[in-house]
């Protein structure tokens, strides 16, 4: 028997879930980003890798990609 | 090891995910579930508050750090060997189908739109106006010179017959026969009229005038007139001069010569007389114009129309498409100025009907027109093109594939509308990425690069390229994962 309360057990039943979610999403923004910051060494220019393009803008970009694609397509 | 930065944003989008109901669950055997699996197999805790889920995560997907006699070492947690495994080949791949997009399909896009437009710059489509060749005749100012209106008119009322005496004039069609200068009189004044004459007519029509067998009625009042004047001119220096050598005694000449010089003073007078009446009687077309109206003509049809009398349409407010809409209703050049002027409205508005069906039969038309060219194009890019070693070897392992290309390409063509078709961009950036190339992730990453340059103008193409590859590869990572709602 748990000695949790109702509300707890929903907290803690939540928090799985986004923990569960998070994996899977937080893997997606890591190799994707990434995957683009080496293309971007090598392939698409050095002009951008010398701007503003740091991991977290590009997560951002990615970011915005991944709430087209599955949580506005819901 | 997963970094702050994507535990932090991925656990913010998974909360916006559990509050709409939705649990992502990798499909199984894709490189997400290797990794996800690698760092929830990795999560011994018990997370019990929202500010813990982030470290725990992060803690679940690293290695273990040590130190051992001042030494600091880092062994790799499984999701590190998965992760370093796979960045590197998919790094190489992405960028593999960029260059290839880049270099090759929009090559191809960029020579097919080049040839598209060539081809289409040297097809004229015919507007509903170039069904008329309008020329407008104003009787030149030689026909009311001193020699005309003193010599011709001597013809005037004459009760003699002329006859005309043949003569093979061969000899005037030499290079060195010199006819503008021939038929001139030696009075300045005349001769620059008759020079500016001879050059509005043209040195290869008038000498056919002279040498070859006319039929005289066939001629309208208009050609009569240069055909009597040229004549006459030639044989009246012919009379004075009698210097071409034809085989001929100088009395033989001189008497063959006046004879025709007669015939065609005579004919002058006659086609001024003609030329005259028609004014008088307001006619507007001469009669050599062609009325005989249809969609499907080819050539245009030829309308002399005589700026006199169209000068008194024009100023009682008639216009071209007045003159238009008698021909395209009555297929005859028998009308006048008077005849338009009482029916203008009504001739007006018979074109501009005919004008609008036509428009309709012509936008049908261009649009098949374009079809034709642009299937013609790209059957001819698919057989011209040169093409690398690894197309080569995809075409030699698929045999059918460049007669399937067509039948798509054809497919593509066929459903196009009228409005498709000025957009070449969009036209060309389908037929070579989407179908020729349709084996490659091209058509995708070009759209995308296609869609961010027309977002700026500021906007390089290598970073609409970048641009592009974070949604590639983010739609190929998204893919591998099945949204399910609780």
């Amino acid at each position: 028997m748990s000695d949790l309360t109702i509300e707890e057990q929903q907290n803690l039943f939540k928090i799985k879930k986004i923990i569960d979610n998070s994996i899977v999403l937080s893997n997606i923004l890591e190799l994707a980003t990434s995957i683009i910051i080496r293309i971007a060494g090598k392939d698409i220019a050095d002009n951008i890798k010398n701007q503003s393009l740091n991991r977290t803008v590009l997560s951002n970009l990615v970011a915005n990609r991944i709430k087209e694609k599955i949580i506005n397509r819901e | 090891m997963l970094s702050n930065s994507s535990v932090v944003i991925g656990t913010n989008l998974a909360e916006i995910c559990v509050d709409r109901n939705l649990q992502l669950i990798p499909k199984k055997l894709t490189l997400l579930d290797e990794l996800t699996a690698a760092v929830s197999n990795n999560l011994f805790t018990t997370v019990s508050n929202r500010e813990l889920i982030e470290p725990a995560i992060i803690a679940a997907s690293s290695g273990i750090e040590s130190e051992r006699k001042g030494i600091k070492s880092y062994i790799q947690s499984s999701h590190d060997t998965i992760m370093d495994n796979y960045i590197v080949d998919l790094a190489n791949l992405v960028t593999n189908y960029i260059s290839f997009a880049r270099n090759v399909v929009n090559k191809e896009v960029n020579l097919l739109k080049e040839s598209l437009e060539t081809a289409l710059a040297n097809y004229r489509y015919k507007e509903p106006e170039d069904f008329f060749n309008v020329k407008y005749y104003k009787l030149h100012e030689v026909y009311n010179s001193y020699l005309v209106e003193n010599e011709i008119s001597s013809y005037k009322d004459s009760s003699s017959k002329y006859f005309f005496e043949s003569m093979n004039l061969n000899k005037i069609t030499e290079e060195s026969f010199d006819l503008a200068k021939y038929i001139l009189t030696g009075d300045e004044e005349q001769d620059l009229l008759i020079q500016d004459w001879f050059s509005s007519i043209g040195k290869n029509r008038a000498i056919s005038f002279i040498i070859e067998n006319i039929p005289e009625y066939s001629l309208s009042t208009d050609a009569l007139l240069d055909y009597s004047l040229v004549n006459y001119l030639f044989y009246r220096n012919l009379v004075e001069k009698s210097d071409i050598d034809l085989g001929l005694t100088t009395v033989q000449l001189r008497t063959k010569a006046t004879s025709n010089r007669d015939y065609f003073g005579n004919k002058l007078n006659v086609a001024l007389e003609l030329y005259r009446k028609d004014i008088r009687n307001g006619k507007i077309l001469s009669s050599s114009s062609e009325t005989s109206f249809s969609y499907f003509n080819i050539n245009p049809l030829n309308i002399t129309v005589y700026e006199e009398s169209f000068a008194k349409l024009a100023e009682g407010g008639g216009n071209i498409e007045v003159l238009f809409g008698f021909i395209v209703t009555n297929n005859t050049n028998d009308v006048t100025v008077d005849h338009l002027l009482e029916n203008k409205e009504d001739y007006q508005q018979k074109w501009m009907n005919i004008r609008s069906l036509y428009m309709i039969f012509l936008n049908n038309n261009r649009l098949n027109i374009f079809k034709q060219i642009l299937r013609e194009v790209f059957e001819n890019s698919l057989n011209k093109t040169e093409i690398s070693e690894e197309e080569q070897s995809f075409l030699n392992e698929n045999p059918g594939f460049i007669d399937e290309t067509k039948r798509l390409g054809n497919e593509y063509i066929d459903q196009l509308h009228i409005s498709d078709i000025n957009d070449l961009d969009t036209i060309t950036l389908d037929l070579v990425a989407k179908i020729r190339y349709r084996f490659t992730n091209a058509y995708f990453i070009l759209k995308e690069m296609k869609e961010n340059l027309a977002l700026s103008n500021d906007m390089e193409p290598l970073e609409a390229a970048l641009f592009a590859t974070v949604k590639y590869v983010t739609d190929y990572l998204c893919e591998q994962v099945d949204v399910v709602r609780l």
